[in-house]
């Protein structure tokens, strides 16, 4: 052999060879310029893509948790709604049963007071959001306070089962006039007692409210749950409506002055410790909501740091891009001289 | 020394010269093709001035060895690198998420949103078309899987033709060659022929090459098979056109001899059949095996289990699979499953299901299997226990060539990282074997093929020649006749 033989084909074939090489690399190139990301990142990663992947995965589960835990927080917030504004109209029945108890104790008005105090209560505690009951627990689609006295006239389990303690423990229904030979005691007697009972962990799912006694559960960080700590099950809601219904069922029986004054005061009573009780439970649905916050926070602290790591594994360097960008293209440009050139350099020019 | 054998010299001089410029013209003529090996002349001069021409071919039989053996071993890669490559790009679109790891993120996103809001029908519903995108993802990735096995079986048959007609037309050159060496003709052309055939045959087959007398040659496989002594040797294979989970395609043989497959006792190993016998039988059939695991996976995880303690089977929920209601053993490859893995059909509201069920429990009509047991609306507590169990470690099948006891979600990512491992090393072998046999190839037509301007300059020399000879038979004549004017 000769040192330094070139053969014609071969020169020509490797300046071909050499040229689509750079081509195919300033593709590339181009590509890394115009997205901000690696070309090829399965390429590039290898046995490490899964990481990429699972770290996108875990910034759409935090972004996902995000939006859902707003169901949860708009939820929260019109259950401290609701309740803010059972305590003003509780206030308001307060009020209104210590001027009549102080007074004339007028029959038409105490009715009017347990009516209005009813619906109110009745509709605030049956809130719906998205179509779901948010004081039913997890029975999200059943009532959490039946309706005691509906419109059509068609009565409720409830109501005829108070009007049956009454007959029960009296002897006569509670629109009889004989009611007036009540005394306070036995009507107190009647209150703590078989009324009482009404409202009993028995009774009250079966004649009052469909709520289930826990709370919706949900997922507030990938690894935290939250469960929502209200529902019409509470004591608190249960005191509330005896009260209610004391005034609502019995404002028409015809008790003497002193068992009606007794009804009211046990109504004002079990009503001002109903709304005393209601802000201590909307603190604990606050705490919850402040566990979510919390949350919150820490899972958008720690999006940003998956972002930027997956932004190590995909992102180029700008810099480094550009320049490779601007080196292959000066090459490409001097290859194509030096191919122009070449085709031009042959002996045959000179003989 | 007398004129006249000057002349003689002179005459002899011219017919060199003119077998010299045919042999140039031949190589000019030569410059544009790859397979071309320059001839070269060489002159000796003999008795009485004659002139005595030789052609020689300019051949590297050791660089012409290494060269065949690295086209061999690129083209064994390029198959494998391809084909990964196909199988990554399946997954590759959007950032991965045709892959089974995304394809989990997705669904434990879906299961989050129906956490968030039980009683919600849109959030139901995105878990049924999220399980249902899966779904039909595996099944076509699983489908793809098999196609390409298909392909490969038809690239394989399709080679071994092509195999049968070089080894042909290379005993229709080697006997010109063996003929024309015995009795001394020019057989260079033909022997560029067979080079070229030769070559193109180590692209489907890893090939050795060695010559004998007349120069004959014989060729065998890298393992030691005679592929061609004289006559060549029958490659059978019989094609398998359609692939099933458990296809096993055929192997290829060389007069009788298996050289393919794991119990063959001359394997082959480069080349584009191994390559693709590789592909078919080995990579392909480890890429099924993992969506058949990851597709059992998905059935185990969404199972549903007794609740009341009695020790009934499990039975199948969100996904099921031909053999449905009973879900497939745990840690033991089911073949075809990623194939059959559909949505359960009870809970498939497109088809009639019910799709609270995937709340409550019960799918499949047993009572016992209800974990809302009071059939609360807003039951959240499934749907989290199933997201706890995508981290759950639990048992695998050693065929798939990954870890044996994980979690699913771990199962998927190794699954994907294998794929993408295997696309780095097999492109990256690809790139080092291309870039082998193109260096090769360059130095190899480098130091045979012509080059034009030498071969230009060498025919201006002989113009020169041919110029002076041309004088020196003119003063001959001129001598001549001076001495025949002195004798009249």
């Amino acid at each position: 052999m000769r040192v330094g033989f070139v053969s014609t084909y071969a020169m020509n074939a490797s300046i071909r060879t050499q040229t689509m090489r750079m081509q195919s690399q300033l593709s590339q190139a181009q590509l890394e310029v115009a997205t901000g990301k690696k070309a090829n990142i399965g390429l590039e990663l290898g046995s490490m893509t899964s990481q990429l992947v699972s770290i996108e995965n875990q910034i759409q589960m935090i972004e996902r948790i995000q939006t859902t835990t707003s169901f949860v927080t708009n939820r929260m917030a019109i259950m401290q709604n609701s309740m803010a504004s059972i305590i003003t109209s509780g206030q308001d029945f307060v009020g209104q049963l210590t001027v009549e108890v102080n007074g004339a104790l007028d029959r038409d008005l105490l009715e009017q007071i347990g009516t209005s105090a009813l619906d109110h209560f009745t509709s605030t505690l049956n809130t719906t959001f998205k179509g779901e009951y948010v004081f039913s627990g997890i029975n999200t689609d059943v009532a959490a306070l039946n309706e005691y006295d509906p419109d059509d006239g068609s009565g409720s389990a409830a109501k005829t089962a108070v009007i049956a303690a009454f007959t029960t423990e009296f002897g006569f229904a509670p629109s009889s006039p004989l009611a007036t030979n009540i005394t306070a005691t036995e009507l107190e007697t009647f209150i703590d007692g078989p009324f009482a009972d009404l409202f009993d962990d028995t009774n009250w799912p079966a004649l009052w409210s469909g709520s289930s006694d826990r709370g919706m559960r949900s997922k507030i960080s990938p690894m935290e749950l939250a469960e929502n700590p209200t529902t019409a099950q509470g004591n608190v809601f249960r005191e509330i409506t005896a009260a209610v219904i004391l005034i609502k069922e019995f404002s028409q029986t015809e008790f003497s002055d002193s068992a009606n004054s007794m009804l009211a005061t046990k109504a004002l009573e079990g009503m001002a410790q109903g709304v005393n009780n209601l802000a201590a439970e909307q603190s604990k649905i606050g705490t919850v909501e402040k566990r979510i916050e919390e949350a919150n926070e820490r899972m958008e602290y720690q999006r940003n740091i998956l972002r930027e790591q997956a932004m190590t594994y995909e992102n180029v360097d700008p810099y480094e891009v550009a320049t490779r960008l601007n080196q292959l293209s000066i090459s490409l440009e001097a290859s194509y001289r030096a191919t122009a050139k070449l085709q031009q350099l042959s002996l045959m020019n000179y003989i | 020394m007398s004129l006249t054998s000057a002349l003689r010299t002179a005459t002899g001089s011219l017919a060199g010269n003119s077998q010299h410029v045919s042999l140039l013209s031949k190589n000019i003529a030569g410059v544009g093709n790859p397979n071309y090996v320059r001839r070269e002349a060489s002159i000796s001069t003999g008795v009485g001035g004659l002139q005595n021409f030789e052609v020689k071919r300019y051949v590297n039989e050791a660089m012409m060895r290494a060269s065949i053996s690295a086209t061999s071993n690129a083209e064994y890669q390029g198959v494998l690198a391809g084909g990964i490559q196909q199988l990554s790009v399946l997954l590759d679109v959007d950032g991965f998420s045709g892959s089974p790891i995304a394809l989990l993120g997705d669904l434990e996103e879906a299961l989050q949103l129906a956490a968030a809001a039980p009683s919600d029908v849109g959030a139901l519903t995105s878990v049924i078309e999220t399980a249902r995108n899966t779904v039909n993802s595996i099944n076509s990735a699983y489908q793809e899987s098999l196609t390409m096995r298909a392909e490969a079986d038809a690239a394989i048959s399709s080679s071994v033709n092509n195999v049968n007609s070089i080894l042909g037309k290379i005993k229709t050159a080697n006997d010109e060659i063996v003929l024309g060496s015995m009795t001394n003709q020019d057989v260079n052309d033909a022997m560029d022929t067979r080079d070229a055939l030769i070559a193109e045959l180590s692209t489907e087959i890893g090939i050795s090459v060695r010559s004998r007398e007349n120069n004959d040659v014989i060729i065998t496989t890298e393992s030691g098979l005679i592929l061609f002594e004289q006559q060549p040797r029958s490659v059978e294979y019989t094609r398998q056109a359609v692939y099933g989970p458990t296809t096993v395609g055929n192997q290829l043989s060389i007069d009788g001899v298996v050289v393919t497959g794991d119990g063959s006792p001359m394997p082959i190993s480069t080349g584009k059949i191994a390559g693709n016998f590789q592909m078919r039988d080995s990579v392909l059939v480890e890429h099924q095996n993992q969506l058949d695991e990851f597709a059992r996976g998905l059935v185990e995880l969404f199972a549903e289990t007794d609740q009341t303690g009695g020790g009934k089977p499990a039975l199948t929920g969100l996904f099921s699979w031909s053999g449905g209601p009973a879900v497939p053993t745990s840690g033991t490859l089911s073949s075809g499953i990623a194939q059959t893995l559909t949505i359960n059909v009870l809970v498939d509201p497109a088809q009639g299901g019910d799709m609270t069920l995937i709340r409550d429990g019960g799918i499949n009509g047993d009572a016992d299997y209800i974990v809302n047991v009071a059939g609360s609306s807003g039951f959240s507590d499934h749907f989290i226990n199933l997201s706890a169990k995508f981290d759950e470690v639990s048992s695998f099948d050693a065929q798939t060539g990954l870890m044996t006891s994980v979690s699913l979600r771990t199962f998927a990512s190794t699954s994907l990282d294998w794929l993408q491992a295997n696309r780095q090393t097999s492109l990256s072998a690809f790139e080092y074997q291309t870039s082998l046999q193109d260096s090769y190839t360059t130095s190899l037509r480098n130091e045979m093929g012509p080059n034009l301007d030498d071969e230009m300059s060498k025919l201006l020399e002989i113009e020169r020649a041919y110029q002076a000879t041309a004088k020196i038979i003119l003063a001959v004549d001129q001598l001549f006749k001076e001495l025949l004017s002195v004798v009249r």
